[in-house]
């Protein structure tokens, strides 16, 4: 049982390790080739885990082998727009104009319930609202709307507003982060003096942002019972 | 980028561990082989006290094969050869000889298969 315990810890570890190596993306929507290699992956590691009689390197080494040539994949996708179609394909018009296309619906097995099902979770329930929508190479839909259909905003209404970027971490569950500190350019004179000014210490703040405006937001840490 | 060149050498270091342990598993087998051939030798001209040596001998080398072979081999074909080269010394020192030469030759066939199979053979891969 031990050996059973001392084994699965080993590939968890191989597998994030695996998993950092392949990037951000696999954490993403997942592309054809990038889906196959996590399916692939979860049953390689579950051999040596389930079937001790199996060297544990007959496990780490298909892992390893399969990222690092998703790795390369990836990296010739980005060079190659040819090689990128080959292996993820090609993004189908499904409505153009706000007329659909039924040849590519056809093409695509793409039924009218899925097309309706994918439009109602975009938050589109009447088609007539559509001026364009496209399937992603991850099967994902994505839709524009009519101008005339648009949810209102401040650019369609005319109105003029100053862009303002988003806030940033400054604190952490107590840790004060020099990384949100300089999104925001705050030094830490400032921090001192708000939080000074709010009554706090950084070690009874559990969550604190801010941007570049000053304009901060505090979550103080909840004194235990 | 980085993560590329990592890659790629992560992918010729697996590559240099394969073909290592390909030319270990090389040796370890000719010298096993070479051990059996000698120890059917002595059981074939009647000189069945060295033929127990020489068992003696190779399963007290094979256990040090097997600890350094279990890294990349399953365990069910090193076990088997194990099971066989326990047995060796016992048949000869006993006198069955017609024991010692069949399971001397199902070692020998033991031995070659393994390597056999880890070579990257298209019979292997399909």
């Amino acid at each position: 049982m031990l050996v059973s315990f001392l084994r699965t810890l080993i590939l968890y570890i191989v597998v994030i390790f695996g998993m950092r190596i392949m990037g951000k993306r696999q954490l993403g929507q997942l592309q054809p080739s990038e889906l196959v290699i996590t399916i692939l992956i979860s049953n390689i590691a579950t051999l040596p885990i389930e079937n001790s009689d199996v060297p544990l390197i007959l496990g780490i080494i298909p892992i390893l082998t399969l990222m690092c040539f998703e790795v390369i994949l990836s990296v010739l996708t980005l060079k190659s727009i040819r090689f990128r179609r080959l292996i993820w394909g090609n993004t189908k018009i499904l409505i153009q104009d706000g007329k659909i296309k039924q040849q590519e619906l056809a093409d695509l097995r793409y039924s009218v319930d899925d097309l309706m099902e994918q439009l109602r979770t975009n938050g589109i329930f009447d088609l007539r609202e559509v001026e364009f929508a496209l399937t992603e190479t991850t099967g994902q839909l994505s839709i524009c709307k009519k101008t005339s259909c648009e949810t209102l905003n401040p650019k369609t209404a005319g109105i003029k507003v100053t862009e303002t970027p988003p806030p940033s971490i400054v604190i952490s569950d107590r840790k004060v982060l020099s990384e949100g500190m300089k999104n925001c350019m705050l030094s830490q004179k400032e921090l001192d003096r708000i939080l000074k000014k709010e009554g706090y210490k950084p070690e009874e703040v559990f969550l604190m942002t801010c941007t570049p405006q000053k304009d901060y937001y505090i979550v103080p840490l909840e004194k235990k019972h | 980028m980085k993560r590329l060149y990592a890659t790629i050498a992560l992918l010729l270091g697996i590559l240099s561990l394969s073909l290592f342990a390909l030319f270990q598993c090389r040796y370890y087998c000719t010298q096993t082989a070479e051990q059996v051939s000698q120890i059917i030798q002595y059981a074939e001209n009647g000189r069945l006290d060295q033929a127990a040596i020489l068992a003696e001998q190779l399963s007290e080398s094979w256990s040090k094969t097997k600890n350094s072979m279990v890294w990349y081999i399953r365990y069910e074909p090193l076990e088997r050869i194990s099971d066989i080269t326990s047995h060796l010394e016992f048949l000869a020192r006993y006198n069955d000889l017609p024991q010692l030469m069949a399971q001397a030759n199902q070692l020998l066939t033991c031995v070659h298969e393994l390597y056999d199979n880890e070579l990257p053979l298209l019979r292997n891969l399909v």
